[in-house]
């Protein structure tokens, strides 16, 4: 998995986003090829938004947007084969009632044959060390467990980015602590929104989105100082 | 059929499978209390709408008729189908079409003045109740070889009942309807 | 709700396990030969040879060795309301009328209840997907829609009631018990928010 790419990661020029009627994101212009990509701000400041412009679950109402080099105004499919989305809660993200029949959902997706997505599904849960946990059913799993099996049926499709949302908030501290080191081990490519703002630590760089607008683009040390200092005002 | 479309009938068909796993609500002064299951069937037309609704019933139906659990009572399996109540199960797809289609057509949907209220009951009532009662009456009468009036008059004693659920029926969907509308499909 | 170890609604099922010939014949024969017999049981009006099919269910039932507990769980409620529906019909119409009833749907329930216990589930929806294939024209049909929703029921159908004793407790906390309302409008208001989300994620990873 190369990450020095000649084409930037993500390449938005002049983008505008609205939903509902209602304008979210304004005048979006960034370029970007770094590994590890923190997105940070008020609740209602565009994050969420604009993560799911990442993996083609949105696209934009205005002006230009182009993942990994593909362009959402054309080439949605291939953003979504080539980023992985995770969300906060995975209560809604895993789909299927056991846990192999979830993850096995990309891979049918992928069209992947039906022997290799078995070897596929025991080497991921592997991985992890979540071999045990195959063929149970998922309302029986732990809030933690739940996030691992919700990151692994994305990891499982071998994205070359992948987008978190919010993954930590609704995890304990020792959970929280596990998904941190597991996202920081991963070799893709990063884009992480979050309030936990420890975890952008030992990041590349980081966005801060202030009313549906980029309202400062930095290293995480001084992006985040800004944006405690217009949280504290 | 968008994506949305099918997890809204999947979750109302587990929202049913689940009203039948919690206990019945007792009602003063009718002698059997009120399975939350039928409410549910009613509640699948008036919320989501003629298709949706109707193929939520299905999709528990066919679970039912799988061997699962899921009638009230921790039921399931091909016998009930077979068996008295067959009927009515059938029943239950087309009145929640029916329920359904009389709400897209006769109101709008975060409609819930008293107008609404009226039409939310008239089709709770017609879906939820003459639509069920007629395949499960005839499938009775044709399994015992008695006739279908005799059937009928026996059923009676379950209106009163059956009228408590169309209220609560229209209750709940204007409880629901005034903090999430949803347009009826 | 009986939990077993995994404790999967799948768990719950009737199936039980076992290698007789009704085992191993395949889901759609099954399901065939039950459609046939409640056809056939009623056009057979002679009391004797109804006797004798109602032996033979019994028979069959045997074989199949259904546990008398789970016999008992399966049959008592169905066969009282038989019994019931052909008092009623003796009533109204004759006993001869009341015995062929009982015969007749005691049968039928018996042979449908020997279905359902040597079936597994996910035989069961193989079958119904490839009942749908033929009509895979129609714009919602699809093998794998249909799939797909009958998973994710399966999914949360335990979610949701576990949100129903949540809400339950809470209503109770504050004397609300006796409402169903209470209980309900939230069930389903909570359940149906999460649909955004939901349908999110399968677009995410479904991609066909």
């Amino acid at each position: 998995m190369t990450l020095i790419s000649k084409n930037p990661v993500l390449d938005f020029s002049n983008v505008n986003l609205v939903r509902n009627d209602q304008p979210v994101l304004h005048d979006i212009n960034v370029t970007a090829s770094e590994h590890r990509i923190g997105i940070i701000g008020a609740n209602g400041s565009g994050k969420s938004s604009f993560a799911r412009l990442l993996n083609g679950l949105l696209t934009p109402t205005d002006g230009r947007a182009k993942i990994l080099g593909f362009d959402l105004a054309d080439a949605v499919k291939d953003v979504r084969r080539n980023v992985g989305f995770v969300f906060q809660n995975p209560d809604n993200q895993i789909v299927y009632p056991i846990v192999s029949e979830d993850i096995e959902l990309g891979l049918k997706g992928l069209n992947v044959p039906k022997d290799q997505r078995k070897a596929k599904v025991e080497e991921i849960l592997s991985r992890f060390g979540l071999l045990h946990l195959k063929d149970r059913s998922v309302h029986m799993l732990s809030g933690g467990e739940k996030q691992m099996i919700a990151l692994s049926s994305v990891l499982v499709m071998q994205p070359k980015m992948i987008v978190f949302d919010e993954p930590t908030t609704l995890l304990d501290l020792r959970n929280r602590n596990a998904i941190a080191s597991t996202i920081m081990a991963l070799e893709q490519y990063v884009v992480l929104v979050t309030h936990d703002l420890e975890l952008l630590s030992d990041f590349d760089r980081v966005l801060v989105f202030d009313e549906g607008k980029i309202a400062a683009d930095d290293t995480p040390k001084a992006a985040i100082s800004w944006y405690k200092k217009k949280m504290a005002a | 059929m968008a994506t949305k479309d099918i997890v809204f009938i999947a979750l109302f068909a587990a929202i049913i499978a689940a009203l039948g796993l919690l206990p019945a609500i007792p009602v003063v002064g009718i002698p059997a209390p009120i399975t939350a299951q039928t409410l549910g069937v009613m509640l699948a037309g008036s919320i989501l709408g003629p298709k949706r609704g109707a193929l939520a019933v299905l999709v528990f139906l066919v679970l039912v008729l799988a061997g699962l659990p899921l009638l009230a009572g921790g039921r399931g399996g091909v016998e009930h189908f077979i068996g008295n109540s067959g009927g009515f199960l059938v029943g239950w797809f087309f009145g929640a079409y029916v329920i359904g289609f009389i709400l897209k057509n006769f109101i709008s949907d975060s409609q819930v003045n008293i107008r609404a209220h009226f039409i939310i009951f008239i089709a709770c009532f017609l879906g939820g109740i003459c639509v069920v009662y007629l395949p499960g009456i005839l499938w009775i009468a044709r399994n015992t070889g008695s006739s279908i009036f005799d059937v009928y008059l026996g059923s009676l004693v379950f209106i009163p009942g059956d009228l408590v659920k169309a209220v609560i029926a229209m209750l709940v969907t204007v409880a629901v309807r005034r903090v999430y509308p949803i347009a009826l499909k | 709700m009986v939990q077993k170890e995994d404790g999967g609604l799948m768990d719950l099922s009737f199936y039980l396990p076992g290698s007789s010939v009704l085992h191993r014949m395949p889901t759609w024969s099954k399901f065939f030969l039950l459609i046939s017999f409640s056809i056939l049981f009623y056009a057979i009006e002679d009391l004797r040879i109804l006797a004798v099919i109602l032996a033979a269910a019994i028979a069959l039932v045997v074989y199949v060795r259904v546990p008398v507990r789970r016999l008992k769980a399966m049959f008592l409620l169905p066969l009282f309301m038989v019994l019931l529906f052909s008092i009623f019909s003796a009533f109204v119409n004759d006993l001869n009328a009341g015995l062929l009833t009982f015969f007749r749907l005691t049968s039928l329930v018996i042979i449908a209840a020997c279905v359902t216990v040597t079936t597994r589930i996910e035989d069961f929806m193989a079958f119904i997907e490839n009942l749908l294939l033929p009509l895979s024209f129609i714009p919602f049909i699809k093998p794998k829609t249909v799939s797909l929703t009958l998973s994710l029921t399966l999914r949360f159908i335990p979610e949701i009631f576990k949100l129903g004793m949540d809400i339950k407790e809470a209503q109770a906390a504050r004397g609300l018990n006796s409402n169903p309302l209470a209980l309900i409008v939230p069930l389903i208001v909570l359940t149906l928010k999460r649909a955004d989300d939901i349908s999110d994620a399968i677009d995410a990873r479904m991609l066909d």
